[in-house]
């Protein structure tokens, strides 16, 4: 089994296998250019740094990937079917923890970064879940978002969502 | 030392003193969009470097909840998973309201029929005309079904309908008026109307309302290939029209039998007596029509151009076994 070592902004050394990588258009690039595909090229010697994942989010990708080894990875960026997509049940215990505060949000911007679609489309539909059947008081309560509105503003856009309570 | 276990985090104590923790060394990495991240959070998971992306919340408030810590570009993504009821009521904030009014809809269904109301699907519900209204730039719909009203053009243009009906994106288009009369004005007015729909959508689904010109404007469309639209249906049809147009494409119809200077073939698959139903086929071209005798009406014309021979062979093959049903009665 081939490994490949990924390293976090903070350092952190994760060796990892080389088949689970393929899940990250990032990595994926990084491991051509550096030709750590090469039999001549020792990649254990060739550590990849990731300067915008810290360590415990590294670790957690890491995790996810290993439970979706062999996943086929989506194609594009087809926004058509997005309203559809079911978080499956091991990804909705994986998230759950941590919702509502910034590890899950950290998740997801590695997600991005890393260029991991299938975790990403995953991710932000949990974060989607989150705002399903909820007031506006409700979801800027449980994220913590502030209102700007003015009182005229913030009765014109009740007024319009009266249909959808 | 051992060697390391795929996917764990190799600590300092197998990696040697290479592995430097910054932290320790003093060195703050976290950006200022994580210095208001909740006090718990913080103690169980620090906040990640982001240093090289402009985060949502920059551009609004420099008190910065955690959702708002996120890049726009995510916030957006975020927005394309809620269903428009939800997107709706999650707008929350300036910023947010700001993404949805840019964001995209692909809704399954759009039905306007009522005078206020339409239904979208899926999920079906019903909602305000004005917020589809309001979305309608940014809506593709499978399948766009519209009743206009009234019987009087100006009406009909100046309605919230005709805005939508102008604005909106489809695959498919259902095109209603009350009354064919209405339908007949309002196409004589909008000359370019046609071509617009079919540049739009591939599944041209209309009233009785087209001449025998206009069917055949659509017919050459559907030909060429330079337009979206690759199947017309009309329902209840003049049997005048009808005829009239089949003349314009080469086909005649006389007791019951076609003729047309092409290869064909044609198979009647009707279901009673009063009515004969035709699917005629030439290269991947399908024409089914119906022959009302009892009527001066019929039931519909539908002119298909199959995206693969598989798909014309299959239409074959049903049309073939329910003219071997018919034939058997």
């Amino acid at each position: 089994m081939v490994l490949i070592t990924l390293v976090s902004s903070d350092e952190q050394n994760f060796p990892v296998e080389r088949e689970l990588l393929k899940q990250s258009g990032t990595i994926e690039t990084l491991i051509v250019n550096m030709n750590l595909d090469d039999e001549d090229t020792d990649a254990a010697a060739m550590p990849i740094p990731l300067p915008n994942v810290k360590g415990d989010v590294l670790e957690k990708v890491i995790q996810w990937m290993e439970h979706h080894k062999g996943d086929p990875v989506k194609e594009g960026d087809n926004e058509d079917n997005n309203a559809e997509i079911v978080v499956p049940q091991w990804d909705d215990d994986f998230f759950k923890p941590a919702m509502y505060g910034s590890k899950h949000l950290e998740l997801t911007v590695a997600a991005s970064y890393l260029d991991i679609k299938n975790l990403l489309t995953l991710s932000c539909k949990a974060i989607s879940n989150t705002f399903k059947g909820k007031t506006g008081p409700q979801i800027r309560e449980e994220w913590g978002v502030p209102n700007e509105f003015t009182p005229e503003e913030e009765e014109a856009i009740r007024k319009e969502n009266e249909w959808s309570e | 030392m051992s060697a390391p276990e795929a996917g764990k985090r190799v600590d300092e104590e197998t990696t040697g003193p290479e592995v430097v923790d910054r932290k320790e060394d003093g060195e703050d990495t976290a950006s200022p969009s994580q210095a208001n991240v909740k006090e718990a959070d913080e103690e169980t998971f620090p906040a990640q470097t982001v240093d090289s992306e402009e985060t949502a919340a920059d551009e609004t408030n420099s008190e910065i909840p955690s959702l708002l810590s996120l890049p726009r570009e995510l916030l957006s993504h975020i927005f394309t998973f809620l269903p428009l009821e939800d997107r709706m009521r999650a707008r929350v904030n300036k910023l947010l309201s700001d993404i949805e009014s840019s964001s995209k809809y692909y809704l399954d269904t759009v039905s306007v029929q009522e005078p206020s109301t339409a239904t979208i699907s899926r999920p079906m519900r019903k909602c305000p005309l004005e917020c589809i209204d309001r979305i309608a730039d940014r809506t593709t719909a499978q399948w766009f079904e519209i009743m206009m009203p009234g019987s009087d053009k100006d009406i009909i243009k100046s309605s919230v309908k005709y805005s939508i009906f102008s604005r909106i994106n489809f695959s498919r288009i259902t095109l209603k008026f009350r009354g064919s009369f209405v339908g007949q004005e309002f196409m004589k007015d909008e000359p370019l109307l046609l071509n617009e729909l079919s540049k739009k959508g591939n599944f041209l689904d209309f009233g009785p309302f087209l001449t025998e010109d206009q069917i055949h404007q659509i017919y050459k469309n559907i030909l060429d290939g330079s337009m979206r639209v690759r199947h017309l249906m009309i329902r209840g049809i003049p049997t005048g029209t009808r005829l009239a147009f089949l003349d314009l494409i080469g086909i005649t119809f006389v007791n019951s039998e076609v003729r047309w200077d092409r290869d064909f073939q044609v198979y009647k698959t009707s279901y009673c007596q009063t009515h004969d139903r035709f699917d005629v086929f030439a290269g991947r071209l399908q024409i089914s029509f119906d022959d009302d005798t009892s009527s001066k009406y019929d039931y519909g014309v539908s002119i298909i151009l199959h995206p693969t021979e598989q798909s014309k062979l299959e239409a074959v093959h049903v049309a073939q076994k329910d003219s071997a049903f018919r034939n058997n009665l």
